[in-house]
Protein backbone atom coordinates (compact mmCIF):
# COMPACT_ATOMS: atom_id res chain seq x y z
CA UNK A 1 0.00 0.00 0.00
CA UNK A 2 1.33 3.62 -0.65
CA UNK A 3 1.54 6.16 1.75
CA UNK A 4 1.88 8.70 -1.07
CA UNK A 5 0.89 8.54 -5.02
CA UNK A 6 1.08 10.99 -7.25
CA UNK A 7 -0.92 11.10 -10.43
CA UNK A 8 0.46 13.15 -13.57
CA UNK A 9 2.00 15.75 -11.07
CA UNK A 10 3.25 19.30 -12.68
CA UNK A 11 4.50 22.37 -11.80
CA UNK A 12 4.84 24.80 -14.48
CA UNK A 13 6.53 28.31 -14.04
CA UNK A 14 5.29 30.81 -16.98
CA UNK A 15 6.54 28.41 -19.97
CA UNK A 16 9.17 26.42 -17.60
CA UNK A 17 8.18 23.30 -16.30
CA UNK A 18 9.78 22.37 -13.01
CA UNK A 19 7.70 18.83 -13.23
CA UNK A 20 6.27 17.40 -15.93
CA UNK A 21 3.58 15.14 -14.89
CA UNK A 22 5.09 12.55 -12.60
CA UNK A 23 3.64 9.16 -10.93
CA UNK A 24 5.16 8.25 -7.48
CA UNK A 25 4.39 5.61 -5.79
CA UNK A 26 5.62 5.59 -2.23
CA UNK A 27 5.10 2.26 -0.65
CA UNK A 28 3.82 3.03 3.20
CA UNK A 29 6.83 2.31 5.76
CA UNK A 30 9.61 2.55 3.34
CA UNK A 31 12.45 4.99 2.88
CA UNK A 32 12.09 6.22 -0.25
CA UNK A 33 14.86 7.69 -1.96
CA UNK A 34 14.30 10.77 -4.49
CA UNK A 35 17.32 11.23 -6.23
CA UNK A 36 17.82 13.61 -9.84
CA UNK A 37 20.97 16.34 -10.72
CA UNK A 38 20.49 20.07 -9.63
CA UNK A 39 17.02 21.91 -11.06
CA UNK A 40 15.58 17.90 -11.59
CA UNK A 41 12.43 18.99 -10.03
CA UNK A 42 12.98 17.30 -6.29
CA UNK A 43 12.13 19.92 -4.21
CA UNK A 44 9.50 21.45 -5.86
CA UNK A 45 7.88 17.87 -5.92
CA UNK A 46 8.85 17.46 -2.05
CA UNK A 47 7.05 21.07 -1.53
CA UNK A 48 3.88 20.06 -3.66
CA UNK A 49 3.38 16.88 -1.28
CA UNK A 50 3.90 19.32 1.97
CA UNK A 51 1.10 21.72 0.55
CA UNK A 52 3.79 24.60 0.13
CA UNK A 53 3.25 24.43 -3.58
CA UNK A 54 0.29 23.90 -5.57
CA UNK A 55 0.66 21.57 -8.59
CA UNK A 56 -0.10 23.38 -11.78
CA UNK A 57 -1.86 19.80 -12.45
CA UNK A 58 -1.99 16.48 -11.70
CA UNK A 59 -2.69 14.92 -8.18
CA UNK A 60 -1.09 13.81 -4.78
CA UNK A 61 -2.62 11.30 -2.81
CA UNK A 62 -1.93 11.16 1.00
CA UNK A 63 -2.91 8.26 2.58
CA UNK A 64 -2.84 8.89 6.25
CA UNK A 65 -4.35 11.43 8.98
CA UNK A 66 -4.25 15.15 7.81
CA UNK A 67 -1.25 17.33 10.04
CA UNK A 68 0.99 14.10 10.20
CA UNK A 69 3.37 14.93 7.70
CA UNK A 70 6.06 16.78 8.01
CA UNK A 71 8.81 18.74 6.10
CA UNK A 72 12.49 19.50 6.44
CA UNK A 73 13.55 21.93 4.00
CA UNK A 74 17.34 21.78 3.30
CA UNK A 75 18.57 24.66 5.24
CA UNK A 76 16.38 24.73 8.25
CA UNK A 77 15.64 28.52 9.70
CA UNK A 78 14.08 29.20 12.93
CA UNK A 79 13.09 32.22 15.10
CA UNK A 80 16.73 33.17 16.37
CA UNK A 81 15.55 34.16 19.30
CA UNK A 82 14.21 31.04 21.02
CA UNK A 83 15.87 27.76 22.40
CA UNK A 84 16.17 24.78 20.92
CA UNK A 85 13.85 23.60 23.60
CA UNK A 86 11.20 26.07 22.51
CA UNK A 87 11.47 25.24 18.70
CA UNK A 88 10.48 21.87 19.55
CA UNK A 89 7.47 23.44 21.79
CA UNK A 90 6.34 25.64 19.25
CA UNK A 91 6.63 22.62 16.58
CA UNK A 92 4.11 20.17 18.65
CA UNK A 93 2.37 22.77 20.60
CA UNK A 94 1.17 24.47 16.32
CA UNK A 95 0.01 21.73 15.86
CA UNK A 96 -2.00 20.90 18.97
CA UNK A 97 0.39 18.36 20.20
CA UNK A 98 2.04 19.97 23.29
CA UNK A 99 4.62 17.42 24.78
CA UNK A 100 6.33 17.52 28.19
CA UNK A 101 9.77 18.75 28.74
CA UNK A 102 11.29 15.45 29.18
CA UNK A 103 9.92 14.51 26.07
CA UNK A 104 11.31 17.32 24.43
CA UNK A 105 14.63 17.08 26.21
CA UNK A 106 14.53 13.41 24.94
CA UNK A 107 14.36 14.65 21.13
CA UNK A 108 17.11 16.71 21.93
CA UNK A 109 19.29 14.49 22.86
CA UNK A 110 18.40 12.04 20.38
CA UNK A 111 19.37 14.60 17.41
CA UNK A 112 22.35 14.98 19.13
CA UNK A 113 21.47 18.53 20.56
CA UNK A 114 21.85 17.32 24.20
CA UNK A 115 23.97 20.22 25.50
CA UNK A 116 22.44 23.01 23.88
CA UNK A 117 19.13 23.82 25.59
CA UNK A 118 20.39 27.33 27.53
CA UNK A 119 21.37 28.63 23.93
CA UNK A 120 19.53 30.47 21.45
CA UNK A 121 19.39 29.38 17.83
CA UNK A 122 21.07 32.15 16.53
CA UNK A 123 24.50 30.66 17.38
CA UNK A 124 23.38 27.56 15.96
CA UNK A 125 25.47 26.37 12.51
CA UNK A 126 24.41 24.82 9.60
CA UNK A 127 24.46 21.32 10.76
CA UNK A 128 23.09 22.24 14.09
CA UNK A 129 20.11 23.51 12.50
CA UNK A 130 19.40 20.45 10.52
CA UNK A 131 20.09 18.30 13.82
CA UNK A 132 17.33 20.66 15.14
CA UNK A 133 14.87 20.96 11.99
CA UNK A 134 15.09 16.72 12.04
CA UNK A 135 14.30 17.04 15.58
CA UNK A 136 10.98 19.31 14.88
CA UNK A 137 9.43 17.22 12.63
CA UNK A 138 9.76 14.49 14.62
CA UNK A 139 8.98 15.60 17.66
CA UNK A 140 4.99 15.62 15.88
CA UNK A 141 4.99 12.27 15.66
CA UNK A 142 4.71 12.51 11.88
CA UNK A 143 3.77 9.70 9.59
CA UNK A 144 5.57 10.66 6.96
CA UNK A 145 8.50 12.42 6.83
CA UNK A 146 9.71 14.73 3.80
CA UNK A 147 13.25 15.82 4.14
CA UNK A 148 15.16 17.92 1.42
CA UNK A 149 18.94 17.12 1.67
CA UNK A 150 18.53 16.10 5.63
CA UNK A 151 22.20 15.13 5.70
CA UNK A 152 24.24 18.14 3.64
CA UNK A 153 25.03 20.32 5.80
CA UNK A 154 26.65 17.71 8.34
CA UNK A 155 29.86 15.98 8.47
CA UNK A 156 30.79 12.48 8.07
CA UNK A 157 30.02 11.14 11.72
CA UNK A 158 27.03 13.23 12.23
CA UNK A 159 25.58 11.91 8.44
CA UNK A 160 26.03 8.72 9.92
CA UNK A 161 24.49 8.83 13.11
CA UNK A 162 21.60 11.40 11.56
CA UNK A 163 20.80 8.29 8.66
CA UNK A 164 21.23 5.43 11.77
CA UNK A 165 18.62 7.57 13.08
CA UNK A 166 16.23 7.35 10.32
CA UNK A 167 16.58 3.90 9.17
CA UNK A 168 15.44 2.63 13.17
CA UNK A 169 12.79 4.82 12.14
CA UNK A 170 11.50 2.55 9.40
CA UNK A 171 8.03 0.77 8.54
CA UNK A 172 6.87 2.98 11.61
CA UNK A 173 7.92 6.04 9.71
CA UNK A 174 7.22 6.32 5.92
CA UNK A 175 10.27 8.36 4.92
CA UNK A 176 11.18 10.26 1.72
CA UNK A 177 14.47 11.65 0.99
CA UNK A 178 16.03 13.68 -1.63
CA UNK A 179 19.84 13.58 -1.62
CA UNK A 180 22.61 14.27 -3.69
CA UNK A 181 24.68 11.51 -1.52
CA UNK A 182 24.31 8.25 -3.32
CA UNK A 183 26.47 6.52 -0.96
CA UNK A 184 23.88 7.26 2.08
CA UNK A 185 20.75 6.49 -0.33
CA UNK A 186 22.34 2.95 -1.36
CA UNK A 187 22.57 2.07 2.23
CA UNK A 188 19.44 3.24 3.42
CA UNK A 189 16.85 3.44 0.94
CA UNK A 190 14.74 0.22 -0.15
CA UNK A 191 12.83 2.43 -3.09
CA UNK A 192 14.34 5.06 -5.37
CA UNK A 193 12.68 7.61 -8.06
CA UNK A 194 15.10 9.07 -10.43
CA UNK A 195 14.22 12.54 -11.52
CA UNK A 196 15.55 14.24 -14.47
CA UNK A 197 14.53 17.71 -15.81
CA UNK A 198 10.73 17.44 -14.43
CA UNK A 199 10.65 13.68 -15.52
CA UNK A 200 10.34 10.73 -13.30
CA UNK A 201 12.95 8.43 -15.54
CA UNK A 202 13.02 5.35 -12.78
CA UNK A 203 11.31 4.22 -10.29
CA UNK A 204 11.31 0.95 -8.09
CA UNK A 205 13.19 -0.83 -5.57
CA UNK A 206 16.86 -0.22 -4.99
CA UNK A 207 17.99 -3.78 -5.60
CA UNK A 208 15.79 -4.23 -8.83
CA UNK A 209 17.54 -1.16 -10.52
CA UNK A 210 21.14 -2.35 -9.15
CA UNK A 211 20.40 -5.59 -11.03
CA UNK A 212 18.84 -3.79 -13.89
CA UNK A 213 22.57 -2.54 -14.57
CA UNK A 214 24.68 -5.44 -13.50
CA UNK A 215 27.83 -5.55 -15.40
CA UNK A 216 28.79 -8.37 -17.08
CA UNK A 217 32.23 -8.58 -15.49
CA UNK A 218 32.87 -11.14 -12.82
CA UNK A 219 35.93 -11.70 -10.62
CA UNK A 220 37.31 -14.80 -10.13
CA UNK A 221 40.25 -15.22 -7.76
CA UNK A 222 42.52 -18.26 -7.52
CA UNK A 223 45.62 -19.51 -5.86
CA UNK A 224 48.15 -18.03 -8.28
CA UNK A 225 49.87 -18.54 -10.69
CA UNK A 226 46.62 -17.93 -12.94
CA UNK A 227 48.25 -17.69 -16.22
CA UNK A 228 47.09 -21.10 -17.53
CA UNK A 229 43.44 -19.80 -16.78
CA UNK A 230 43.81 -16.79 -18.38
CA UNK A 231 45.80 -18.59 -21.21
CA UNK A 232 42.54 -20.59 -21.55
CA UNK A 233 40.04 -18.22 -20.81
CA UNK A 234 41.47 -15.70 -23.66
CA UNK A 235 40.65 -18.36 -26.15
CA UNK A 236 36.63 -18.76 -25.01
CA UNK A 237 34.26 -17.06 -27.70
CA UNK A 238 31.72 -16.23 -24.54
CA UNK A 239 34.44 -13.95 -23.04
CA UNK A 240 35.09 -10.74 -24.37
CA UNK A 241 38.41 -9.18 -22.59
CA UNK A 242 39.97 -10.96 -19.62
CA UNK A 243 43.16 -10.08 -17.47
CA UNK A 244 44.86 -10.62 -14.43
CA UNK A 245 43.75 -7.51 -12.40
CA UNK A 246 46.18 -8.87 -9.65
CA UNK A 247 48.06 -12.32 -8.58
CA UNK A 248 45.54 -14.60 -8.80
CA UNK A 249 42.48 -12.10 -9.49
CA UNK A 250 41.17 -12.62 -13.21
CA UNK A 251 38.64 -9.82 -14.41
CA UNK A 252 36.25 -11.95 -17.21
CA UNK A 253 34.03 -9.62 -19.36
CA UNK A 254 31.49 -12.39 -20.36
CA UNK A 255 29.02 -11.37 -23.46
CA UNK A 256 26.26 -14.33 -22.46
CA UNK A 257 25.67 -15.35 -18.76
CA UNK A 258 23.99 -18.06 -19.08
CA UNK A 259 26.71 -19.89 -21.42
CA UNK A 260 29.38 -18.37 -19.21
CA UNK A 261 27.64 -20.09 -16.14
CA UNK A 262 27.78 -23.28 -17.90
CA UNK A 263 31.06 -23.25 -19.18
CA UNK A 264 33.54 -21.56 -16.35
CA UNK A 265 33.32 -24.18 -13.52
CA UNK A 266 34.37 -26.66 -16.50
CA UNK A 267 37.36 -24.70 -17.56
CA UNK A 268 38.36 -23.64 -14.22
CA UNK A 269 38.66 -27.60 -13.45
CA UNK A 270 40.21 -28.48 -16.64
CA UNK A 271 42.81 -25.49 -15.96
CA UNK A 272 43.58 -27.21 -12.46
CA UNK A 273 43.32 -23.86 -10.79
CA UNK A 274 42.34 -24.08 -6.96
CA UNK A 275 39.21 -21.94 -6.67
CA UNK A 276 38.96 -18.79 -3.55
CA UNK A 277 36.04 -16.78 -4.86
CA UNK A 278 34.33 -16.22 -7.75
CA UNK A 279 32.14 -12.47 -7.41
CA UNK A 280 30.24 -10.48 -9.85
CA UNK A 281 31.10 -7.11 -10.71
CA UNK A 282 28.04 -4.95 -8.86
CA UNK A 283 27.55 -1.02 -9.73
CA UNK A 284 27.53 1.73 -7.40
CA UNK A 285 24.24 3.42 -7.19
CA UNK A 286 26.33 6.38 -8.47
CA UNK A 287 27.33 4.55 -11.51
CA UNK A 288 23.63 3.64 -12.26
CA UNK A 289 22.63 7.05 -11.32
CA UNK A 290 25.27 8.61 -14.00
CA UNK A 291 24.16 5.83 -16.53
CA UNK A 292 20.39 6.34 -16.43
CA UNK A 293 20.72 10.19 -16.37
CA UNK A 294 23.68 10.44 -19.21
CA UNK A 295 20.75 8.04 -21.37
CA UNK A 296 18.02 10.51 -20.56
CA UNK A 297 19.81 13.54 -21.77
CA UNK A 298 21.17 11.87 -24.96
CA UNK A 299 17.76 10.56 -25.85
CA UNK A 300 16.15 13.95 -24.93
CA UNK A 301 18.87 15.69 -27.34
CA UNK A 302 18.29 13.42 -30.13
CA UNK A 303 14.57 14.04 -29.99
CA UNK A 304 15.50 17.22 -30.21
CA UNK A 305 17.60 16.93 -33.48
CA UNK B 1 3.92 27.06 23.06
CA UNK B 2 0.83 28.47 20.87
CA UNK B 3 1.63 31.41 18.04
CA UNK B 4 -0.01 33.67 20.88
CA UNK B 5 2.67 33.35 23.45
CA UNK B 6 4.95 32.86 20.00
CA UNK B 7 4.11 36.58 19.55
CA UNK B 8 4.68 37.83 22.97
CA UNK B 9 8.23 36.47 23.27
CA UNK B 10 8.88 38.21 19.61
CA UNK B 11 7.84 41.82 20.30
CA UNK B 12 9.73 41.10 23.75
CA UNK B 13 12.85 39.24 22.85
CA UNK B 14 13.60 41.42 19.56
CA UNK B 15 13.33 44.33 21.59
CA UNK B 16 10.54 45.73 19.37
CA UNK B 17 9.16 46.61 22.33
CA UNK B 18 11.77 49.05 23.47
CA UNK B 19 12.02 50.47 19.76
CA UNK B 20 8.33 51.09 19.80
CA UNK B 21 8.15 52.56 23.61
CA UNK B 22 10.72 54.42 23.28
CA UNK B 23 9.97 56.21 20.18
CA UNK B 24 6.69 57.24 21.85
CA UNK B 25 7.99 58.11 24.93
CA UNK B 26 10.75 60.27 23.64
CA UNK B 27 7.97 62.14 21.73
CA UNK B 28 5.54 62.89 24.54
CA UNK B 29 8.20 63.84 26.88
CA UNK B 30 10.07 65.83 24.21
CA UNK B 31 6.93 67.79 21.80
CA UNK B 32 5.54 69.48 25.45
CA UNK B 33 9.08 70.71 26.32
CA UNK B 34 9.87 71.48 22.36
CA UNK B 35 5.97 74.30 22.65
CA UNK B 36 7.06 75.11 26.22
CA UNK B 37 10.85 76.68 25.15
CA UNK B 38 9.84 77.04 21.24
CA UNK B 39 9.16 80.72 22.34
CA UNK B 40 12.58 81.16 23.73
CA UNK B 41 14.76 79.35 22.14
CA UNK B 42 13.38 81.17 18.19
CA UNK B 43 14.30 84.29 20.46
CA UNK B 44 17.85 83.23 20.96
CA UNK B 45 18.79 82.50 17.56
CA UNK B 46 17.22 85.64 16.29
CA UNK B 47 20.01 88.39 14.79
CA UNK B 48 20.49 91.56 13.34
CA UNK B 49 17.27 93.02 15.06
CA UNK B 50 14.74 90.57 13.49
CA UNK B 51 12.22 89.68 15.59
CA UNK B 52 10.61 86.42 15.41
CA UNK B 53 7.45 85.89 17.99
CA UNK B 54 5.90 82.45 18.19
CA UNK B 55 2.76 81.85 19.11
CA UNK B 56 2.10 81.41 22.71
CA UNK B 57 2.22 77.70 23.97
CA UNK B 58 -1.43 75.93 24.48
CA UNK B 59 -2.04 72.50 26.19
CA UNK B 60 -4.05 72.22 22.55
CA UNK B 61 -1.09 73.25 21.07
CA UNK B 62 1.16 71.07 22.77
CA UNK B 63 -1.11 68.01 22.26
CA UNK B 64 -1.31 68.71 18.79
CA UNK B 65 2.35 69.29 18.15
CA UNK B 66 2.59 65.65 19.85
CA UNK B 67 -0.18 63.75 17.74
CA UNK B 68 1.62 65.28 14.64
CA UNK B 69 4.87 63.65 16.01
CA UNK B 70 2.78 60.53 16.34
CA UNK B 71 1.61 60.76 12.87
CA UNK B 72 5.07 61.02 11.34
CA UNK B 73 7.44 59.05 13.76
CA UNK B 74 5.29 57.21 15.64
CA UNK B 75 3.23 55.84 12.31
CA UNK B 76 7.12 55.26 10.39
CA UNK B 77 8.28 53.12 13.97
CA UNK B 78 4.35 51.32 13.65
CA UNK B 79 4.99 50.17 9.99
CA UNK B 80 8.71 49.41 10.59
CA UNK B 81 7.62 46.83 13.68
CA UNK B 82 5.07 45.71 11.57
CA UNK B 83 6.63 45.04 8.49
CA UNK B 84 9.66 42.83 10.48
CA UNK B 85 6.97 40.95 12.34
CA UNK B 86 4.12 40.30 9.70
CA UNK B 87 7.00 39.86 6.06
CA UNK B 88 6.19 36.15 7.02
CA UNK B 89 7.58 34.94 3.75
CA UNK B 90 10.85 37.17 4.22
CA UNK B 91 12.45 34.01 5.45
CA UNK B 92 11.19 30.93 3.18
CA UNK B 93 12.76 28.18 5.27
CA UNK B 94 11.03 29.55 8.64
CA UNK B 95 7.40 30.29 6.38
CA UNK B 96 7.38 26.02 5.79
CA UNK B 97 8.22 25.54 9.46
CA UNK B 98 4.90 27.57 10.10
CA UNK B 99 2.87 26.63 7.06
CA UNK B 100 3.44 23.39 7.22
CA UNK B 101 2.14 23.29 11.23
CA UNK B 102 -1.03 25.94 11.39
CA UNK B 103 -4.35 24.82 10.45
CA UNK B 104 -5.74 27.87 8.71
CA UNK B 105 -3.87 30.92 7.21
CA UNK B 106 -5.14 32.76 9.78
CA UNK B 107 -3.36 31.67 12.18
CA UNK B 108 -0.12 32.85 10.88
CA UNK B 109 -1.98 36.50 10.92
CA UNK B 110 -4.06 37.38 13.50
CA UNK B 111 -1.77 36.80 16.50
CA UNK B 112 1.50 38.83 14.50
CA UNK B 113 -1.49 41.76 13.85
CA UNK B 114 -2.88 41.55 17.44
CA UNK B 115 0.50 41.98 18.96
CA UNK B 116 1.40 44.26 16.96
CA UNK B 117 -1.71 46.38 17.35
CA UNK B 118 -1.58 45.89 20.93
CA UNK B 119 1.89 46.90 21.89
CA UNK B 120 1.93 49.81 19.74
CA UNK B 121 -1.13 50.79 21.59
CA UNK B 122 0.31 50.69 24.96
CA UNK B 123 3.34 52.42 23.53
CA UNK B 124 1.06 54.83 22.35
CA UNK B 125 -0.54 54.74 25.58
CA UNK B 126 2.66 55.78 27.22
CA UNK B 127 3.63 58.81 25.03
CA UNK B 128 0.48 60.18 25.65
CA UNK B 129 0.57 59.26 29.59
CA UNK B 130 3.96 61.59 28.88
CA UNK B 131 2.57 64.26 26.58
CA UNK B 132 -0.49 64.85 29.79
CA UNK B 133 1.92 65.18 32.49
CA UNK B 134 4.44 67.69 30.55
CA UNK B 135 1.93 69.72 29.45
CA UNK B 136 0.25 69.97 32.48
CA UNK B 137 3.51 70.78 34.64
CA UNK B 138 4.98 73.19 31.80
CA UNK B 139 1.52 74.84 29.49
CA UNK B 140 -1.63 73.58 31.72
CA UNK B 141 -3.97 71.45 32.35
CA UNK B 142 -5.52 68.52 29.35
CA UNK B 143 -8.71 67.24 29.80
CA UNK B 144 -7.94 63.25 30.47
CA UNK B 145 -11.44 62.78 29.26
CA UNK B 146 -10.48 64.19 25.94
CA UNK B 147 -6.72 62.62 25.30
CA UNK B 148 -9.23 59.36 25.59
CA UNK B 149 -11.56 60.23 23.21
CA UNK B 150 -8.10 61.11 21.49
CA UNK B 151 -6.91 57.59 21.78
CA UNK B 152 -9.56 55.98 20.69
CA UNK B 153 -9.16 57.55 17.27
CA UNK B 154 -5.67 57.25 17.23
CA UNK B 155 -5.35 53.83 18.19
CA UNK B 156 -7.77 53.24 14.87
CA UNK B 157 -5.32 55.08 12.67
CA UNK B 158 -2.53 52.04 14.14
CA UNK B 159 -5.08 49.26 13.24
CA UNK B 160 -5.66 50.83 9.74
CA UNK B 161 -1.41 50.98 9.48
CA UNK B 162 -0.97 47.45 10.60
CA UNK B 163 -3.69 46.01 8.27
CA UNK B 164 -2.02 47.87 5.15
CA UNK B 165 0.98 46.44 6.33
CA UNK B 166 -0.26 42.96 6.65
CA UNK B 167 -2.08 43.41 3.31
CA UNK B 168 1.31 44.42 1.83
CA UNK B 169 2.94 41.50 3.53
CA UNK B 170 0.89 38.83 1.87
CA UNK B 171 1.75 40.25 -1.79
CA UNK B 172 5.70 41.42 -1.10
CA UNK B 173 8.56 39.09 0.39
CA UNK B 174 11.01 41.37 1.82
CA UNK B 175 10.73 43.35 5.03
CA UNK B 176 12.25 46.57 3.43
CA UNK B 177 9.81 46.24 0.35
CA UNK B 178 6.76 45.79 2.88
CA UNK B 179 7.51 48.84 4.93
CA UNK B 180 8.45 51.21 1.65
CA UNK B 181 5.19 50.56 0.04
CA UNK B 182 3.34 50.69 3.18
CA UNK B 183 4.68 54.09 3.87
CA UNK B 184 4.17 54.80 0.18
CA UNK B 185 0.54 54.03 0.80
CA UNK B 186 -0.51 55.85 3.62
CA UNK B 187 1.92 59.04 2.05
CA UNK B 188 -0.76 58.27 -1.11
CA UNK B 189 -3.55 58.16 1.55
CA UNK B 190 -2.14 62.08 2.93
CA UNK B 191 -2.21 63.21 -0.29
CA UNK B 192 -6.03 61.83 -1.21
CA UNK B 193 -6.31 63.62 1.76
CA UNK B 194 -5.57 66.93 1.10
CA UNK B 195 -8.61 66.78 -1.47
CA UNK B 196 -11.28 69.07 0.44
CA UNK B 197 -14.32 66.79 -0.08
CA UNK B 198 -12.23 63.72 0.90
CA UNK B 199 -10.58 64.91 3.99
CA UNK B 200 -13.01 63.69 6.32
CA UNK B 201 -12.65 60.39 4.93
CA UNK B 202 -9.61 59.83 4.46
CA UNK B 203 -7.92 57.52 7.47
CA UNK B 204 -4.86 60.13 7.39
CA UNK B 205 -7.38 62.63 9.38
CA UNK B 206 -6.99 60.38 12.34
CA UNK B 207 -3.40 60.15 12.14
CA UNK B 208 -2.81 63.34 14.30
CA UNK B 209 -6.52 63.29 15.68
CA UNK B 210 -5.80 63.87 19.35
CA UNK B 211 -4.77 67.42 18.79
CA UNK B 212 -7.64 68.89 17.55
CA UNK B 213 -9.83 66.58 20.15
CA UNK B 214 -7.97 67.94 22.76
CA UNK B 215 -8.03 71.73 20.76
CA UNK B 216 -12.24 71.43 21.35
CA UNK B 217 -12.93 69.63 17.73
CA UNK B 218 -15.83 67.49 18.14
CA UNK B 219 -15.32 63.66 17.80
CA UNK B 220 -18.94 63.09 15.70
CA UNK B 221 -16.42 65.03 13.41
CA UNK B 222 -14.11 62.26 13.00
CA UNK B 223 -17.63 59.18 12.66
CA UNK B 224 -17.48 59.28 9.25
CA UNK B 225 -14.09 58.75 8.95
CA UNK B 226 -13.53 56.03 11.98
CA UNK B 227 -16.13 53.90 10.03
CA UNK B 228 -13.97 53.80 6.86
CA UNK B 229 -11.14 53.07 8.57
CA UNK B 230 -12.38 50.62 11.10
CA UNK B 231 -13.89 48.66 7.31
CA UNK B 232 -10.87 49.81 5.31
CA UNK B 233 -8.60 47.72 8.09
CA UNK B 234 -11.15 44.41 8.04
CA UNK B 235 -11.18 44.21 4.59
CA UNK B 236 -7.46 44.66 4.55
CA UNK B 237 -6.99 42.16 7.03
CA UNK B 238 -9.50 40.09 5.15
CA UNK B 239 -7.54 39.98 2.25
CA UNK B 240 -3.79 39.77 3.84
CA UNK B 241 -5.62 36.41 5.11
CA UNK B 242 -7.11 35.39 1.89
CA UNK B 243 -3.65 36.07 -0.16
CA UNK B 244 -1.22 34.80 2.73
CA UNK B 245 -3.45 31.08 2.18
CA UNK B 246 -2.92 31.43 -1.55
CA UNK B 247 0.24 32.42 -1.73
CA UNK B 248 3.02 29.60 -2.66
CA UNK B 249 6.49 30.34 -1.02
Amino acid sequence: MNAISTTNLGKRYRSQYALKGIDLEIPRGSIYGLLGPNGAGKTTALEIIAGLRHPSFGQVQIQGRAGYTAYCPDVAEFEPWLSPAEVLEVSAGLLGRPKPMDKINDMLAMVGLKDTEARHVSGFSRGMLARLGLGAALICDPEILLLDEPVAALDPLGQHEIMDLLTNLRSSVTIVISSHDLTEIEQRCDTVGVLNAGELIHQGPLSQLLKSHAQHIWYLEVRPPATELVARLATVPWASAVSEVSPGVVEIHYLNSEEAERKLPVLLANSGSQLISLTQAKPTLEEVFLSITKNNIESAEQGEA
Amino acid sequence: MGMWRLEILRIWRTRRIIALTAVFLIIGIGDPLLVHFLSKLIANSSKNGVIVVAPTPTPASSIASFGSSVAQLGTLVTVVVGAATLAIDSRPALAAFYRTRIRHPRDLILPRFVAVLVFTCLALVIGIIAAWYETSILIGPVSAADLAVGFGFEALWVLFSIALVAAWSSMLKSVLAVAAWSVATLLALSLIGTIHVLSAWSPTALSSSIGPIVGGTSPNNFTGVSIVSTIGAIALLGFAIFRIGRREQ
